[in-house]
């Protein structure tokens, strides 16, 4: 157990280092201002904590709620999709016309309609997140066997336990790895949509840094954005590992 | 003894005798007749093996015993008690009747223990120090006392197939249903289960179950029902169904199997 740990905390430093150490070459090949070297960067990086702090939030937010809303609209209506076959006969179709869409390419029609602020950004991510949850917790639901629900009511539960007892440990699961595996495409729409429309959160402030020509505070704005995505996926692999042990 | 109050108290005795009373049950879904005036009779502590083509009809008639699924005409009768009626205590039923799976549908999340003490705590009320004990104590029936803190996910189907028998025994029921509890089984796990549902005939449980392992009916059945189309076509003890079959169907059905 101790030694899985310190193997795992091991592997993570190198990685680090291994990441750090490919940086700082790439950097020095290149000789170009566009890429600053790590020490650069945190230098830049420590210098620039106040601007960044304000932009870090508004786009940490944005995505958060993001999650939270796509994922709270797709977990029912999956679950209903699932157990019953007229609505899903209705809906597959439109599921499976509207899932591959780049929901990205809505952009423009919600800028229009929605204005320039964070209600755009909410309902591009929402949108992008709700079909990922939807098809991984409706597919999660159909793999538990029809029987799961008998064994459940013979033994004297309620269509609550079986939602409680086995619904529910059966596609949680589902729900944060794909919301793990939902968030790299979650950054990167909040991104585009950042950066094109508005004057707030980390796209802008990127775009910004960029027109402006001080890439320093372009790159710190960048490693801003990586943070960000490397810690929303730590905690949905925390969570998927904690709460899906019995994998 | 049984005789003279036999006697004495006519056909009540008698009735009492019996576990499962099956009169003339009948069960469609929309057009579809699935089930067509099935009469069966299970005494206390039978073994009933029922056997039968795929699509005959016997997953639906099992349930129609804890009424999972509602029939559609006839009556059933347990423990003298009429459940096809329109005020049966349907939580009450179920308390009595065990009933194990195809799939063994075990609480992903739970350990062996856990699952066999959820339905103990949450529809019989028992305590937790009694729960535990009771899930001990069976897990030790089926032979499971040393994985009792295992998740289903670390073991191996006949395993998992055994903690559901154990979750079902832990609810005392009076009769057992097993519906095909070792089709989805590996071959070199199937006897493991098989073993333990022998036990339980052994010591005297009332059970109806549904199985292709024709070794195990013709040991532990006391009495074989053929079914076939929604009917019963034949039953006997597991010599008259088995070697002397009266009905070419039933001949067909077994030769199929060898
Ligand atoms: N919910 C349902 N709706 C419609 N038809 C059903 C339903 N359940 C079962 N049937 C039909 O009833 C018939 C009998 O099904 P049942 O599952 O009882 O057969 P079985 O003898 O258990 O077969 P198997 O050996 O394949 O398990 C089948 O033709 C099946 O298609
Ligand atoms: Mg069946």
């Amino acid at each position: 157990m101790k030694r899985d740990f310190l193997r795992k905390i091991g592997g993570y430093v190198f990685a680090v280092v291994f990441i750090v150490a490919g940086w700082w070459l790439t950097a020095i090949v290149l000789n170009s201002p566009a890429l600053p070297t790590p020490a650069e960067t945190i230098r830049v990086l420590a210098g620039n904590v106040d601007v960044l702090v304000p932009y870090f939030w508004t786009s940490a937010y944005r995505v958060v709620v993001s999650l939270l809303v796509g994922t709270l609209l797709a977990v029912p209506i999956a679950q209903v999709c699932a157990h019953s076959r007229t609505l899903d006969a209705l809906f597959a179709p439109v599921l499976y016309l509207l899932y591959p869409i780049p929901k990205v390419v809505l952009l423009p029609i919600l800028l229009v309609l929605l204005g320039l602020a964070d209600a755009p950004k909410i309902v591009l991510i929402s949108l992008t997140v709700f079909f990922q949850v939807l098809v991984a917790v409706r597919d999660a639901v159909r793999a538990v066997p029809e029987s799961a629900e008998l064994a459940v009511r013979a033994l004297g539960g309620s269509a609550w336990d079986e939602y409680r007892h086995v619904a529910l440990p059966s596609t949680l699961p589902a729900v944060f790895t794909s919301l793990r595996i939902g968030v790299g495409t979650a950054i990167a729409v909040l991104f585009i949509a950042e950066a094109m429309a508005g004057s707030t959160g980390l796209g802008y402030f990127i775009m910004q840094s960029w027109s402006m020509v001080n890439y320093p505070r372009m790159f710190a704005g960048i490693i801003a954005m990586a943070l960000l995505g490397v810690v929303l996926y730590a905690v949905f692999d925390l969570l998927e590992r904690s709460l899906a042990r019995w994998r | 003894m049984l005789l003279t109050i036999n006697i004495w108290k006519g056909d009540v005795v008698a009735e009492s005798d019996i576990m499962v009373s099956i009169q003339h049950l009948s069960k469609s879904f929309g057009e579809t007749e699935v089930l067509r005036d099935v009469n069966v009779d299970v005494k206390r502590g039978e073994v009933v093996v029922v056997l039968g083509p795929s699509g005959s009809g016997k997953s639906t008639m099992l349930r129609c015993i804890n009424l999972l699924e509602k029939p559609t005409g006839g009556h059933i009768y347990i423990e003298g008690e009429e459940i096809t009626g329109a005020n049966t205590n349907v939580d009450k039923l179920r308390e009595h009747v065990g009933m194990v799976f195809q799939q063994f549908n075990l609480f992903p999340h739970l350990t062996a223990k856990k699952n066999v003490m959820l339905a103990q705590r949450k529809v019989l009320k028992r305590s937790a120090q009694e729960a535990e004990r009771i899930a001990i104590e069976q897990l030790g029936r089926v032979g499971l006392a040393d994985r009792a803190d295992f998740l289903p996910s670390q073991l191996s189907g006949g395993q998992q197939q055994r903690v559901a028998i154990a979750r079902a025994l832990a609810m005392d029921p009076h009769v057992m249903l097993f519906d095909e509890a070792t089709s989805a089984l590996d071959p070199e796990l199937v006897r493991g289960v098989l073993d333990v549902m022998r036990s339980l005939a052994e010591a005297g449980m009332t059970m109806v179950v549904v199985t292709h392992e024709m070794g195990f009916a013709r040991e532990v059945a006391d009495r074989v029902i053929f079914m076939e189309g929604g009917v019963i076509v034949e039953e006997g003890t597991p010599t008259e169904v088995f070697d002397h079959p009266k009905h070419n169907r039933t001949k067909d059905f077994l030769g199929h199997i060898k």
